[in-house]
This record gives structure tokens, C-alpha cells and sequence, in this order.
């Protein structure tokens, strides 16, 4: 989950660091109430969005007077960034005095499998293309730091936010640009990211609210997939979940690896996923059918496509149960022409696919079931065969044999009935 | 012969009597694989399925010590403390299923480990199996049939993956195929891990059985470009053929994640390009499709 710059710079002045001192507001009538200047002036004023790269959009600008002040208050509120976050806070801060800008970040570095600090001694806009000049100095997580090599001077502000990464389990805490002032070191901008799954010992993050890491605000189904996620412990369904606009097929992948390769088969087929989402740890029947149930509130589907690696441990009776108690709860239930493509290996799938050839024996759907064997990267130009087919059918719905899982006979997509 | 796991191995199950840890165990007796004892705090003197239930790590291994291995199932937040308990007891092989570790976990426990000379494989990792041999954890859920042990003195592949399932599922493919597996391992798709691909190579290139090695990567992180760098480092002489998944990644934002917690978008290291540009340097066969992987280890053969 990312801070936004006033909330990361609260969490650096908790550990002691200096940041300007500034003014958050949500609204021109705050301005207002805070008196003529609020802040001394000349002064910066911070569009509070959630990503980068503000000062190329015009997301932070210098005023030098009263007017230009409220004038650019007022035209920021409202706007909204690349992503199409809208700007709901501002942060204005008086502008510091510095001739040197450098920067400093602590995070987990997934090379070293380490914590690490990361330095310049040129820091401001442009880091991303200059990240190869950074020194990199590996800290060990539970011991503060005692010596900073490449710049001894910044050791207290390294150890501060030392004790900001650990103790909130952020995984990223970059200060950028660091100012050295007349009164000391200034932490002038900051972005910090705290890890989700962390917060079973963070209940005071609720102050942050539910975030998404699209770059724009979370959709409602989007929300409430993740909701019915963490309803019980057991296995995810819905953790992650990204709508796509203009999208046609309603996605229930599982297994964190066989789901990106699901939506890579789609998009090589041609095909426009509605969205992404996987379920997958074995979850209950009921939170897999919650999360069905939010895939096709989806309007405008023409087929769901269920597609899953050969489990290990999840019960895949108990799972597409879920995925058919959401679809038979649904208006794509009586649609004509609707299509579903299952995927799935694992325990108790023949139970399974047997289950789902019952249960929408007598509905409108048409529907390929596709045992352990069928290559996972096959499943979506088989969904748009599916989808290209006439949809007039005169007799029960398109049927499949599933293969057993230990022969190498050709994979049933069956025309069986 | 396999690596990580074999007839020597023998497990202790730490949050054997939760519902999760039941199950491991039943599937890991319906293979063979040795499981001596658990550990649930404060259920010491309980069995499960015929196996001894234990307050604490020390009580188990003074027990049974020819304990090799611990295999941790208890919720994350319990994780931390769970695996502590194991390395200062002394095992030296951990294995973590739980997801949802925090990092600031995994990475103290890695530096535990390191001082140690212990290893931990995961967190998230789903299990190892060394066909014929032993299958630890959720790998292939009690059901060997669908591996296939090499012969006596054949060789086979090694197939090291992020993801439990696809590990499992191109397992399913080279058996389909008459292609036999030393060693599958489900490495874990978080950030951070125990266990990376690279820290694997060296007993890869030792194990006499393992003729070539599969890898199934993701985008995100750098494990796959820093198993290209070793393999060069180490002159890595087998034939490795991998397949990296997130081609559809690229249409998202930068820092968006899903999947795996170690999913994460990125333009440059960590992106599906970067990961098979490397491995291509280093000489691996990088495949479009996991279907490919079967056609390319059997001309290998050739």
C-alpha cells in the first residue's frame, strides 16, 4: 500500500527526521481558515496522489504570493493525474533554502535478499534513469545501522529510517530529495510503501482506507472482491482483482503462476479479458462463489474462463461448486449464447467436471470442460472457437469427456452427447 | 539421486494438528515420505494419524533425531517465531508453505539462517518431490502417479519453478511424455525467498541423475536474471530450458502486482524481456510456451 507524501512524511517525523513544515488541506475553504499566509511564502503547493512523476504534470507548483496561492489551490483540487486519481488533498510547504539535493531510500532488494539503503549524492527529479550511480549499502534488519561508508554525515538519518521501515513493515522508504540546510538535513519529498500483508499487526492502518496499486482509485467490484478475500484465512479468492475496461470475458483463474499465463493466453488469442483475478490455497466453496459472483456483475460478458494449473492441494470439487453456485446466481445463467471454458487439474476434478455437466445440464450456457493434460496456453484460442461457433443450438449444451490424468490421450473438448 | 530431498530425509511438521497440517501429513504417508513427528505448542502428548505431537522443537528432536528437515504450516503471523524455534534447535533444512509472510520476516530469518549455514526454501513454496524418492509438503497432494522416478541409473530433469501448481503441472507434461523428474521444487513466489533458482545450481551440477533443468519463471523480482549471471559464474555445463509467464503484465501500470506477492510490474530488471534476454545470454533455451518445453528437452536427447 503506498502513503501519499504528507502521510510517509508524518511517519518520518515520528522517528525524529525534519520535514518543511506544512499545511494539508482538502478544500479552498481551509485555505482560507487557515489565515493569510498559512505557510511562509514563497511556497510549494503538492497535489497528495498516490504516483510519481508530479512536477511533469503539473502536480506541484511554486507560488510566490497570496493570489497565486489561492488561485492554484483552487485549479488543483479537482484535477486528477495521468492514472485519473483525483487530487483530494493538497500539501503546501514553504519553499526550503538548499544547495544540495541528494538521495537516500531503504528497502528490501530482492538480489541481495537483504535490506538495503541505496545513495546518491545527486538526488531530485530523474532517479529512475539514473539508477545504475546509486551505491547500495546492505543493513541488517533487526540491528540499527552503525556506519554509513558512502556518506558517514547522513548515519542518524540512515538509522531513522531504519526504525521507520521495521517498525511500520514498509517495504520501501525513499527520501527524495534530501536537503542539506543551515539547520540540518531536510526530508523534502518521501515515498513510502507499506506491505499488505503485514497488517495483522498494523490495525492502525485503517486510517489509510482500501488502496489499489493500478494507479487509480479501487472499483467497487474490485473492493469488493478483496473483502470477501479476507472474510476468512483460508486460501485467497480475489486478493488480487483488476477490472479492464472493455473487456468481454469474465476471467477466474487459479494458481498465482498458471493465472499470468492464462491472461497471456487470452491476449495472444485476441481476446479482451473483463478482468483479472485468482483464487487459489484451497479456499471455501462460498468464498470462491462470492468471488463469482463479482466477476459476472460484470455486464456485457460473453464467456467466463476458469483456468487453473493441476493443484496440489485445492479441492477442486469444493472450488468450481463455488464458480457454478455464482454462475447459476447470475443473468448469464439464461443467457443465450453464453460460453464457459474450464481449465483444471488437481484432487477430486472427474467429481468435479461430473458436478458442473449436472448442475447446467438444463441452462443456456455452453460450456468445454478441459482435464490436467490440455495445455493451459491452448485454453483461450479453444474460448474463441467456443465463441465463434453458432450460438443456435438445437440440442443440450455442448458436453466434454474429462481425460484420466495419467494417459497422454488427446484432451477432451468434447462434442460428446 | 535428487537434491534438496531424498530416502535420507525425515520431517517434522511444525502446526501439524491445524486442518492444513493434517492433511500435509496424510498426503505425505500416502507417498512414503517420513514424517517423525509435530510440533503444536501446548498439544505435546497428542498423535496425529499414528505421528507424535510435540510442545516444542528441542522435545521433538530430543526424541527423534534423525529429524532432517522441518516443514512450517502455521499462519503467517506465527511464521517468525515458528521457523526461529527450528534453526536455533538446530535443523538445518526449513521448508515454509504459509503465504503471507511479511518481508521484514523472511529477510531476519535469512539472516538467522545464513549465520546458521541453514537453509529455508520458500516462504509460499508448495513443496519439493524427488519422484521415487520422498515429496515433501503439498507437492502433488499425496498423489505420485503423477511423476515419473527415473531408473535406477537414468537420468531425468530437474524442474524448478516460482509456482506450486506449474511446477506441477509441467510435471504432469514431461510424465505424459516419458520424461523423468529428479527433483521438482515449488521455490515460492514472494519477493523474497530462501531458496532462489540460482542457490540451486550447484547441487544441480553435482547431482549425477539431473541431465537438464527446467525453470518457470514470472515477472518480478531478479531471480531469474541472477540464475542467468550464475550459471555463467559457475559455467553451468546443463542444458536449461525456461519459460517466463507475464506477457499480459506489460499493459499494467509499473508497481502494479498480482498473483504471487513477488509479481510485480516493472520496465526494467523484473520484466518478462530482461528475464529472457538474460537467460538467452547465458545460454539457455527460452521457450514461448511451456508446450515447447517437452519438444525442446527431447531433441536435447538428440
Amino acid at each position: 500500500m503506498l502513503l501519499t507524501e504528507a502521510e510517509g512524511k508524518a511517519l518520518l517525523r515520528q522517528a525524529g527526521l525534519h520535514t518543511p513544515t506544512g499545511l494539508v488541506i482538502e478544500s479552498p475553504a481551509e485555505l482560507e481558515a487557515a489565515g493569510a499566509p498559512p505557510v511562509p511564502l514563497p511556497a510549494y503547493v503538492k497535489a497528495q496522489v498516490l504516483h510519481g512523476n508530479r512536477g511533469r504534470q503539473g502536480l506541484v507548483k511554486r507560488v510566490s504570493n497570496h493570489a497565486e496561492l489561492a488561485e492554484t489551490v483552487r485549479v488543483m483540487l479537482g484535477r486528477s493525474d495521468q492514472h485519473g486519481q483525483s487530487v483530494r488533498s493538497l500539501l503546501i510547504e514553504p519553499l526550503v533554502e538548499t544547495n544540495q539535493l541528494e538521495y537516500l531510500s531503504l528497502g528490501y532488494d530482492t538480489r541481495q535478499r537483504r535490506l538495503v539503503a541505496r545513495y546518491s549524492p545527486q538526488g531530485g527529479q530523474g532517479m529512475d534513469d539514473r539508477g545504475h550511480s546509486l551505491t547500495i549499502v546492505e543493513l541488517e534488519s533487526r540491528r540499527s545501522p552503525t556506519a554509513f561508508p558512502p556518506q558517514p554525515e547522513l548515519l542518524p538519518i540512515v538509522t531513522a529510517l531504519h526504525q521507520v521501515i521495521t517498525s511500520h513493515d514498509a517495504v520501501l522508504v525513499e527520501v527524495n530529495p534530501l536537503a542539506q540546510t543551515e539547520q540540518g538535513w531536510v526530508c523534502l519529498d518521501t515515498k513510502v510503501e507499506l506491505e499488505d500483508s503485514a497488517s495483522f499487526r498494523h490495525p492502525e492502518w485503517q486510517q489509510y482506507g482500501q488502496r489499489s496499486n493500478l494507479g487509480r482509485p479501487e472499483t467497487e467490484r474490485e473492493r469488493q472482491a478483496h473483502l470477501a478475500s479476507r472474510r476468512d484465512h483460508r486460501g485467497v479468492a480475489g486478493e488480487s482483482f483488476i477490472e479492464f475496461e472493455g473487456g468481454d470475458i469474465g476471467v477466474m483463474a487459479s494458481g498465482g503462476g498458471a493465472s499470468i499465463l492464462a491472461m497471456d493466453a487470452l491476449m495472444a488469442a485476441g481476446l479482451r479479458p473483463a478482468n483479472y483475478t485468482e483464487y487459489s490455497g484451497n479456499p471455501t466453496r462460498e468464498k470462491v462463489a462470492t468471488l463469482a459472483k463479482v466477476v459476472l456483475s460484470i455486464p456485457n460478458l460473453k464467456g467466463l474462463y476458469v483456468v487453473g494449473s493441476n493443484a496440489n492441494f485445492t479441492d477442486i470439487y469444493e472450488t468450481l461448486s463455488g464458480v457454478v453456485d455464482g454462475l447459476l446466481a447470475s443473468g448469464y445463467a439464461h443467457q443465450p449464447g453464453f460460453v464457459m471454458l474450464v481449465r483444471r487439474g488437481g484432487p477430486r476434478w472427474q467429481e468435479a467436471f461430473a458436478m458442473v455437466r449436472e448442475r447446467l445440464a438444463d441452462t443456456a450456457i455452453a460450456f468445454t470442460l478441459l482435464g490436467p493434460e490440455y495445455p493451459i496456453v491452448d485454453t483461450a484460442t479453444k474460448l474463441r472457437e467456443m465463441m465463434t461457433a453458432p450460438t443456435q443450438r438445437s440440442g443440450p449444451p455442448q458436453r466434454s469427456i474429462p481425460t484420466p490424468p495419467s494417459t497422454s490421450t488427446p484432451p477432451c473438448d468434447g462434442h460428446s452427447d | 539421486m535428487a537434491i534438496l530431498i531424498d530416502t535420507a530425509t525425515t520431517t517434522l511438521i511444525q502446526g501439524m494438528t491445524g486442518k492444513e497440517g493434517q492433511k500435509v501429513l496424510g498426503w505425505m504417508q500416502q507417498t512414503g515420505s517420513r514424517v517423525a513427528a509435530g510440533v503444536t505448542p501446548g498439544k505435546g502428548g497428542q498423535q496425529v494419524a499414528g505421528v507424535p505431537v510435540y510442545n516444542s522443537v528441542p522435545e521433538a528432536l530430543d526424541r527423534h533425531p534423525e529429524i532432517n528437515l522441518s516443514s512450517v504450516y502455521v499462519p503467517p503471523r506465527f511464521v517468525a517465531s515458528a521457523v526461529d524455534e527450528a534453526l536455533a534447535a538446530g535443523i538445518k533444512t526449513v521448508h515454509i508453505i504459509s503465504e503471507g509472510v511479511p518481508t521484514r520476516d523472511t529477510v531476519s530469518l535469512l539472516e538467522k539462517a545464513d549465520r546458521l549455514q541453514a537453509r529455508l526454501i520458500g516462504p509460499s513454496s508448495v513443496g519439493v518431490a524427488s519422484p521415487g524418492q520422498y515429496y515433501l509438503g503439498s507437492m502433488g497432494g499425496g498423489n505420485p502417479s503423477q511423476y515419473l522416478p527415473p531408473s535406477h541409473d537414468g537420468g531425468g530433469v530437474a524442474v524448478l519453478s516460482k509456482s506450486g501448481g506449474m511446477a506441477n503441472t509441467i510435471a504432469t507434461m514431461l510424465t505424459a511424455a516419458g520424461v523423468p523428474q529428479t527433483t521438482v521444487v515449488g521455490i515460492g513466489g514472494d519477493r523474497i525467498v530462501g531458496t532462489s533458482f540460482a542457490d540451486l545450481l550447484g547441487d544441480l551440477a553435482t547431482d549425477h541423475h539431473t541431465r537438464a533443468v527446467v525453470v518457470i519463471g514470472e515477472i518480478g523480482g531478479a531471480y531469474e536474471e541472477v540464475l542467468a549471471e550464475e550459471m555463467v559464474a559457475q559455467n553451468f555445463a546443463k542444458p536449461v530450458v525456461a519459460f517466463i509467464s507475464g506477457l499480459f503484465a506489460e499493459t499494467l501500470p509499473q508497481g502494479a502486482s498480482f498473483g504471487h506477492a513477488g509479481a510485480i510490474v516493472s520496465r526494467q530488471e523484473g520484466s518478462r524481456d530482461s528475464k529472457m534476454k538474460a537467460l538467452r545470454q547465458a545460454g539457455a533455451t527460452v521457450v514461448e510456451s511451456p508446450s515447447q518445453i517437452i519438444e525442446r528437452l527431447t531433441n536435447l536427447d538428440q
